[in-house]
């Protein structure tokens, strides 16, 4: 399953599971028709890696799986429902049937959703984008924007990265950062309350 | 339409390109002994690369023997030592493809084009009605399709998804053929809908120039009208790439036996070669 041989050392075999489970992780398929058959991927390879390392009694577990599509509270809960139950077509359907007043945020991102499942890129792209302008605030929309202008600037999902990074945004990882750099300072402030004013 | 899926050469290992290699002599062989000589001079890489797809999944592979090319007769070609039922299925393929194209270039081209179509009519006609007698299935898929595609275009459909629609669903359909357990069925299908909504945009952006001085349909030109032509490239580069990366994304999901660096040859390198190229007008039609 990792294509490792018998032999390898551990941090061959930590090195090829990771670049497998780079290659099946559920960011790469969110929004796919087919992250039911990643996730089956990614918990074969998680098993596989946890077998080896069992037997080579350590106890280096493998990565949990996550990140899947959340059920938030929607505006269109039946919808959002039907699109993880796979039913994209019925549920362009019901989408399409919503009066055009009633379209906010939550409209266009399960619009892109549901058209980004059936391959319509061009128009997810479009409903992405109005999703996020119109609630600028909601981490759910900007992280699907993100993962298509990542796949639209070039970007093989985790395996191969044929293009540059997209600039601009808030991506997951500035979050971090930007965590990282608040954490900080507040830990400087502190120190220099304490100790020199 | 055709050529476009292809290998980024200079990134294969010898072995590979003899591999490809084979299997694009085979193909070629195999579509004389079946649909007659003249069929032969229609092989694309393409179908060599449906024909790969298949044989990397069948559960045996005879291996390769060498041969005398039929074209021309110094040159020695590999050949598969048995022929596959992959082989067959993509020789069929290939003709009912290049039939339609044909008769859809006696509709609607240039005069030079409309003739160059009227002399591979006949035998392609010829060669088409067997294809349709092994495959029934396809040849039905095909002409359907090909139906909405030229409606579509009638209409001047102005949404890029929407005219690409029928061509990636044909794709779809021949990518996922005969797959037997539902999830290769679903993965193929996904593959090949990206694959064909990739090819029927590389087509579209490589025939950019030309519509747009003659008038001529083209999905670019109504989708992204009002934008400047760099605008124009910058938003159908980005349509390509997630195309592309989308169809990787399902292609990584299936289980392969054999050439797999082929397969990512192409998908990763090859189609960013071929965009490129298109993209700098270096594809000859």
């Amino acid at each position: 399953m990792l294509g490792v041989s018998k032999n390898a050392t551990n941090d061959e075999i930590k090195a090829a599971y990771r670049e497998q489970a780079k290659k099946y992780h559920p960011d790469n398929y969110a929004d796919n028709p087919l992250s039911d058959l990643a996730k089956e991927k990614m918990q074969e390879i998680n098993e596989a890696y946890d077998a080896i390392m069992d037997e080579r009694r350590k106890n280096a577990g493998g990565q949990a799986s996550g990140g899947n599509y959340s059920a938030g509270s929607s505006n269109f809960a039946d919808i959002r429902q039907m699109i993880a139950q796979g039913r994209i077509e019925e549920a362009l359907e019901l989408l399409d049937g919503v009066d055009v007043s009633r379209r906010d945020a939550e409209w266009y991102f399960l619009n892109g959703s549901v058209l980004y499942r059936r391959g319509w890129f061009e128009d997810a792209y479009t409903s992405f984008s109005t999703a996020c302008r119109m609630n600028p605030n909601n981490m759910e929309y900007r992280a699907a924007l993100d993962q298509l202008n990542r796949q639209r600037s070039g970007g093989f999902g985790g395996y191969r990265q044929a293009g540059p990074r997209p600039a601009g945004g808030c991506t997951g990882c500035d979050m971090c950062t930007g965590l990282c750099c608040a954490d900080t300072c507040c830990e400087c402030m502190g120190g220099d309350l304490c100790t020199c004013c | 339409m055709f050529g476009y899926i292809q290998t980024c050469k200079e990134e294969l290992k010898v072995r590979e390109f003899e591999a490809y290699k084979g299997i694009y002599c085979s193909l070629c062989r195999q579509m004389g002994k079946e649909y007659g000589l003249l069929t032969r001079f229609s092989l694309s890489y393409d179908f060599t690369f449906y024909a790969l797809l298949r044989m990397a999944r069948e559960e045996r592979c005879a291996g390769f023997r060498k041969g005398r090319c039929v074209f021309n007769p110094l040159a020695k070609c590999r050949f598969l030592k048995e022929t596959s039922a992959s082989l067959s299925l993509a020789a069929g393929v290939a003709v009912i493809l290049v039939y339609y194209s044909i008769k859809d270039k006696l509709r609607d081209q240039a005069i030079k084009s409309r003739i160059k179509a009227a002399a591979a009519y006949l035998p392609f006609a010829r060669a088409h009605r067997k294809a349709r007698k092994k495959h029934p299935e396809l040849e039905r898929i095909a002409a359907q399709i090909m139906t909405q595609q030229a409606q579509l275009e009638n209409d001047r459909c102005e949404s890029l998804d929407k005219a690409a629609d029928p061509t990636a669903r044909l794709l779809g359909a021949l990518f996922s053929y005969g797959e037997e357990s539902e999830s290769d069925r679903r993965i193929f299908q996904r593959f090949g809908y990206c694959m064909g909504k990739w090819v029927y945009l590389m087509d579209a952006l490589d025939d950019l120039e030309e519509d747009r001085k003659t008038g001529d349909y083209n999905p670019f030109l109504l989708a992204y009208a009002g934008q400047s032509m760099e605008e124009l490239r910058e938003n159908a580069r980005a349509l390509l790439n997630v195309t592309m990366a989308e169809a990787a994304a399902a292609m990584e999901l299936a289980e392969y036996r054999r050439f797999k660096p082929i397969i990512d040859n192409v998908i990763y390198l090859g189609s960013v070669q071929m965009r490129d190229k298109v993209f700098n007008q270096e594809k000859k039609k």
